[in-house]
């Protein structure tokens, strides 16, 4: 089902348009407003466990042709893209993130633990990451541990 | 481990990790044909560069 909007064409895929399907007034085609990315929010069910929702945005023209822009430059697929993960990006800033301060000997050993159990190369910060550490500690740790011999610098650049 | 705090001092990696009060941007530079990248202003920052590991 397609809707058309301004010079914005939304391609939706089935799942999304049920509702359009159900409604008494339900068409092929739908007119929206300039800078509106979808005409409404609701819930609609894809599986039994599984849902998707979607979520209106009214946008003003520049910041509807910013998003245009870079899904030209190829930085995202499409505007839903975009929205995707923005969303994401804001949702992962807003977590808090808390840093376990740990002495340095157990931080050396947890790091070990984990290169063990996780084979090959892995940036400093992804360990930190992962195991819920300050960068700055890991860092440290990281580069006594290699002084050391423990662990090394991967043979090759991680792609 | 060296560290930078001149004004104007750069640092250049392939991984950068920073930790910063505020962040401003990012946005998008386009330059030349393919060279693009983007670019932000961090406040209050420590920037390092990442190092990979393994065992």
């Amino acid at each position: 089902m397609c809707a058309l909007a301004g010079n914005m064409f939304v391609q939706a895929r089935p799942w999304t348009s049920l509702s359009l399907v159900n409604d008494a007034v339900a068409a092929r085609r739908v007119i929206i407003p300039n800078g509106t990315i979808f005409i409404r929010a609701e819930r609609v069910t894809r599986t039994e466990q599984e849902q998707a929702y979607q979520i209106a945005v009214r946008l003003t023209k520049v910041e509807y042709e910013r998003i245009q822009e870079m899904i030209r430059a190829g930085l995202f697929r499409s505007a839903a893209d975009f929205a995707r993960e923005a969303v994401r990006d804001k949702l992962r800033e807003a977590e808090p993130l808390s840093v376990r301060d740990i002495p340095r000997k157990n931080m050396e050993a947890l790091i070990d633990r984990y290169l063990a159990k996780h084979p090959g190369p892995h940036f400093a910060s992804e360990i930190a990451e992962d195991l819920g550490l300050d960068f700055r500690s890991t860092l440290a740790a990281v580069t006594r541990m290699i002084e050391k011999g423990k662990i090394r610098k991967p043979r090759r650049p991680i792609e | 481990m060296t560290i930078l705090t001149d004004e104007g001092d750069g640092i250049v990696g392939r991984r950068i990790v920073y930790l910063a009060r505020k962040m401003s941007g990012p946005r998008l530079v386009a330059k030349s044909g393919r060279h693009r990248g983007l670019e932000g202003v961090l406040h209050d920052a420590e920037a390092y560069i990442d190092i990979a590991v393994e065992k």
